[in-house]
Order: structure tokens, then C-alpha cells, then sequence
């Protein structure tokens, strides 16, 4: 009997739940949502244009289960613990899910088709010719067409200035296109010598994006000066800080400054030369001085050892070769000793057992084994010599 | 050392013999040490020192004789007078047979007379001559001077052997031969008479004979 009822009982407690209604959490009305405005308080809501369109379409329903499963627009799934991460206005999930469908109506990145902008600039030709090289410049840097940013060329511009108030070697940069080329009937060299005479300075033209292309003119009394190999350290050093960045304006300022480092210590060079050329006698040229002095330069090798160049490979062959200088001169030295010991040595009491040819002897004065063969000496103070027989 | 014809019995201008040496030094044959320091002048670090160097000497040149002799001589005695009769008379202890008297080189010092000397075999003389032996005296002057006569001893034997080591060098350019027809040349006798066939026998008669005689010019 017991067994029967507990039976009839478990097989009417479901029903018996089932009649029952229990109270379940409601979300909240979407009313509140749609008096959330976008400037999270800090702006007033008209500031922000469409906010209130916005708002308007958030007050249409939505539902909250579907808005708080939905994804944003990178397919991220956002969740109502995420989106009030996101948001601290957030209350609920439902304004998660508002930011989610909004995001999702804007076109994203990766679906934006990607347009180069390429800016087709007119080669250097007429006026714009006249502009780049009918005048000598006045301005340190020299953009016509503007091809640098406002604020970088300002600071270009002065960082040129500071230069040449501190060093005698000027810099001037000329900025061209890209895809621009000087005229084939200029030429630089003359152009400079024009320009600015005997007066140490240098003309840097930079095509934008593309330092491979910069050129470097200098004097040609400094470039007779020197070696080729001082020049083209200059422009790889030039060219190395330059690729350090693919955007125009930084480019040319670091390849700026990386030429000013250079230029400083070509001027100390210049300076040395030229008290090296006031205390010879003979009065040698300068460019046969710098010529002939290109291992003169030791102190400044040893203060701009980039602006040398020494070739991994020789310096090492150098090496090798001091190395066998070295141990020849070791070797030898060895030899020589080894030979005066063995000079000095041979005559002495410690070598191999040497034997004497058996000779005939003749006594005389009747002795048998000694003719009185003597050498005899006085070790007395007073008497120098000593020697008698 | 003066002139003597090597097949003269007797000095030319003095008369000196191994007659006369035996009348004064006796006729018996003595032994003697290879360092035989009657004077007790050397220490025993300096003995030790100078067998060092003999042995070395010794293992050099096995033919040859080096000993020391060093005295306080009697007036009327002579170094070279000794030496000629030391090399004679005397026998060096272990070398009796292998190294001859006439192989000896031989170092005599009277500390009295602070006189040094070399006195040289028959053999000795063909290997060093008189300016050799006389610079090996050289070497030694500065220690005996100062009474260092071990260092002296040990200096003098060091330098001779480097003349013999020299000597040595330069002989065997030569072929036995050869070295007899210069030391022939070398000997070469003056006055033009024949060589001894042997070195001659003393008898006790001959230096009787002649002490009697050397008393008849004495008086």
C-alpha cells in the first residue's frame, strides 16, 4: 500500500508543477534605453549630429535576447558582460545590442575598397623649373610645390638654420616628386658652382618616398679634396637613417641630420688639411694634400670611424698580414738567439766528448811526459802584467 | 818559456834538465789528487765547485789530464821548475792509464809568491799555445787577486776548455797525417839534427854525476 502511493505521488508532481506559475526576472522596459545619449554625458545630446535619429531608431523594438547574442560587425559575439565592458553606460544588455546593429549597418574596413591615391605631379618643367633652379635659394630648404607637411617643413627649416649658424658647410635640400627628375640640360655641379661659388656647402635633392634617389652636390674643391670613398660613406650613411621610415617628411629630416653629422666632421677634416697645408714648406696643393694625406687622417679616423670606410676584408688581410709580420720577426728572433747560444755554447764544457788525433810527441830536456812546457803568471797587485815564462 | 831544441838533454843557456829537476825535487814518482790543495787555500764549496768542472771537462775530452797544485812553495823553488817535474814524477789518482801525463794540463799556484802557472804535457803543448794558455791565465787574474782561488781555478779550467774545444774544431779539418806534418813543421828542428828515437832512461848514475857537477860550479 505504501508502495502505491509513493508511486501515484511522483507521478502527480509534475503535473502539479507544471499548473503552478511561477515569477521569472523581466528585462526592462526599452524605454530607458532610448535616453541614452552618445556623448556619455559630457556633451550636450544636440552637439552629436543624428544622435537623436539614432536614439529614435533604438526605441524601435528590440529584442533583447536576440541584441544580446548578436555580433558586432568583425563577427566578435558580443555578450552582455562584454558590452558593459564596452560601455560603461550600459545597464542592461540592450543597448550592447543597439551599438551591435549600428556597427553592423556601417561598412568596415576590410569591406572599404582600397584606393591609392597617387598624386601625378607635373615634371619640373617652365615655371615650376624656374622655381627649383633659375634663382640661387634664399631659404634653406627648398619645396615649391610643397611636398612636405606644413609643421615638418618648419622644423626642417630650422633645424637647417641652426645648422648653418654652426658649421660653415650649409646645407640646402631640394624636395622633388617622387616620379619628378632634375632636367637632363642641368647640371648639378655647374648649378652649385653658380650658386654658391667656394662657399662650403652642400645641395641635397630628395625625391619624397624614394631616398635612393637623393643626390648630394658639394664643392668641387671639396670633392677634389677627398676621396670618392669619403663621399659615398657620407651618402650611405645619409641613405641608411633615411630608410629607417617610409613617410616623406621624417625621411628627409633624418637624412638631414645624419648629413650635418657628417658634415661636421668633413669640416674638421677640412681644417686639418688646411693647417697641414700652411706649415708645409713646398706649398702642395690641397686637393694633392688630401690626397696624399688619405691615411693623414688618423685622429679623425679614430674620431668618425664611419666616415671611413676600411674594408672588412683588407682590414683583415692587414691583420693576417701584421700577424705574419709578427711571427716572422719572432721566428727570426729566435733563430738569431738560438744561433748565438749555439755559437757561444759549442766551445763550452758541456757538449759531446771530443777526441784529439793521437800524435807523435818528442820529449826534450829528458823528461818523459813534459818538456817543461810552461806559462806562468804573477797575481801580485803591483804588478800589471805579471807574465812570465 | 825559453827556446829549447827538442832534442836537447839540457837548457842551452841555463843548463836545466830532468837531471837537474830530479837533484831537487828527488827521483822517486809521487801521487797526487786531481785537486791537490797543499796550501789549504780553497773551500769546500769551492773544491766542490771545481770538481764540478773537471768532471765536465773530463767527460769532454776523455784523452785529457787536468789537475791542480796548489802550494806554498819553499824559497828556491819555482813553479815551472815544479810543474816540469809534477808532470814527470807525479800520477793524478784515476787516471793512470786512460789520461797520460803527457795528455795533462796542469795548474800550479804558489799562494807565497802569488804566482800561477800552467804546465802543459808533450801532448798538452800541440793543442794550446803559449798566447792561449797565457789568456787562460787572464781569465783567471781577477779572482786570484781578489783570494777567490776557487773561482779562479774554476774560471781557468772553463776557458780551457773552450781553447781545447776550439783546437778540437780545427783538427778535424785535417787528417791524421796532416796534423803530423804540422806538428812536424811546427817542431821543426832548428839546428838540423836527428830526433831521440825514444825518450831517454835516466839512471840513478847520470843524476849522481850530476849533482856532483852542479856542486863543483857552485863552489
Amino acid at each position: 500500500m505504501r508502495l502505491f502511493r509513493a508511486i501515484a505521488v511522483l507521478m502527480l508532481a509534475p503535473g502539479v508543477c507544471l499548473g503552478v506559475n511561477v515569477e521569472l526576472p523581466e528585462w526592462n522596459a526599452p524605454k530607458e534605453a532610448s535616453e541614452y545619449s552618445l556623448g556619455g554625458g559630457l556633451w550636450p545630446s544636440g552637439l552629436i549630429p543624428n544622435a537623436d535619429e539614432q536614439s529614435k531608431e533604438e526605441e524601435t523594438p528590440a529584442n533583447g535576447e536576440k541584441k544580446a547574442g548578436g555580433k558586432l560587425a568583425n563577427g566578435t559575439p558580443v555578450t552582455g558582460e562584454i558590452g558593459r565592458e564596452g560601455n560603461s553606460e550600459n545597464k542592461d544588455g540592450e543597448e550592447i545590442a543597439a551599438d551591435a546593429t549600428k556597427e553592423e549597418e556601417l561598412p568596415t574596413e576590410a569591406a572599404m575598397p582600397e584606393e591609392e591615391i597617387v598624386e601625378v605631379l607635373p615634371p619640373i618643367e617652365g615655371r615650376l623649373r624656374e622655381q627649383y633652379f633659375s634663382l640661387a635659394p634664399v631659404d634653406f630648404l627648398l619645396d615649391p610645390q610643397g611636398l612636405l607637411t606644413e609643421q615638418k617643413s618648419n622644423d626642417l627649416r630650422r633645424f637647417l638654420e641652426f645648422h648653418s649658424d654652426e658649421s660653415n658647410f650649409h646645407i640646402f635640400v631640394m624636395v622633388m616628386g617622387d616620379t619628378q627628375k632634375v632636367p637632363a640640360d642641368i647640371s648639378l655641379e655647374k648649378l652649385h658652382g653658380n650658386w654658391f661659388g667656394e662657399n662650403p656647402s652642400v645641395l641635397m635633392i630628395y625625391h619624397r618616398e624614394r631616398p635612393e634617389l637623393t643626390q648630394l652636390v658639394y664643392n668641387t674643391s671639396v670633392t677634389a679634396a677627398f676621396e670618392k670613398t669619403v663621399f659615398d660613406r657620407i651618402m650611405q650613411n645619409c641613405l641608411r637613417e633615411g630608410a629607417a621610415t617610409e613617410n616623406a617628411p621624417d625621411q628627409v629630416e633624418k637624412m638631414a641630420v645624419e648629413l650635418s653629422i657628417q658634415l661636421y666632421w668633413l669640416t674638421r677634416l677640412l681644417e686639418r688639411q688646411l693647417t697641414d697645408k700652411n706649415t708645409a714648406s713646398d706649398g702642395t696643393a690641397v686637393a694633392e694634400a688630401g690626397k696624399s694625406v688619405s691615411g693623414a687622417p688618423t685622429v679623425l679616423r679614430e674620431d668618425a670611424p664611419g666616415l671611413f670606410p676600411e674594408g672588412g676584408s683588407t682590414k683583415w688581410v692587414q691583420m693576417a698580414a701584421k700577424s705574419i709580420v709578427l711571427l716572422a720577426i719572432v721566428l727570426i728572433a729566435g733563430l738569431i738567439g738560438w744561433a748565438v747560444m749555439w755559437f757561444w755554447r759549442r766551445d763550452s764544457a758541456g757538449g759531446k766528448p771530443l777526441l784529439f788525433p793521437d800524435c807523435e810527441t818528442v820529449p826534450r830536456l829528458g823528461g818523459e811526459f813534459s818538456g817543461g812546457g810552461f806559462v806562468g803568471m804573477s797575481f801580485e797587485i803591483g804588478d800589471s802584467d805579471g807574465r812570465f815564462d | 818559456m825559453r827556446p829549447v831544441d827538442h832534442e836537447a838533454e839540457s837548457c842551452y843557456s841555463c843548463g836545466y834538465s830532468a837531471i837537474a829537476a830530479m837533484a831537487k825535487y828527488g827521483e822517486n814518482q809521487v801521487q797526487m789528487s786531481r785537486v791537490h790543495d797543499a796550501a789549504h787555500c780553497l773551500r769546500k764549496q769551492d773544491r766542490d765547485k771545481l770538481n764540478e768542472v773537471l768532471d765536465s771537462l773530463e767527460l769532454r775530452f776523455p784523452q785529457m789530464l787536468f789537475c791542480v797544485y796548489l802550494g806554498t812553495l819553499p824559497e828556491g823553488l819555482t813553479i815551472s821548475e815544479l810543474g816540469f817535474w809534477l808532470l814527470n814524477h807525479g800520477q793524478v789518482k784515476g787516471a793512470e792509464y786512460a789520461r797520460p801525463n803527457d795528455n795533462a794540463v796542469m795548474v800550479i799556484m804558489d799562494v807565497n809568491t802569488k804566482q800561477v802557472g800552467l804546465s802543459l804535457g808533450y801532448f798538452a803543448e800541440m793543442l794550446m799555445n803559449e798566447e792561449e794558455a797565457y789568456r787562460v791565465l787572464m781569465t783567471a787574474r781577477p779572482y786570484l787577486v781578489n783570494g777567490e782561488y776557487g773561482s779562479a781555478m774554476s774560471q781557468l779550467f772553463k776557458r780551457v776548455g773552450r781553447v781545447l774545444s776550439r783546437k778540437a774544431r780545427k783538427m778535424k779539418k785535417f787528417s791524421l797525417s796532416q796534423l803530423q806534418m804540422r806538428y812536424r813543421d811546427k817542431e821543426k828542428n832548428v839546428l838540423d839534427l836527428p830526433r831521440h828515437v825514444s825518450p831517454r832512461i835516466f839512471d840513478s848514475s847520470q843524476i849522481e854525476r850530476h849533482v856532483v857537477e852542479e856542486s863543483v860550479v857552485a863552489e
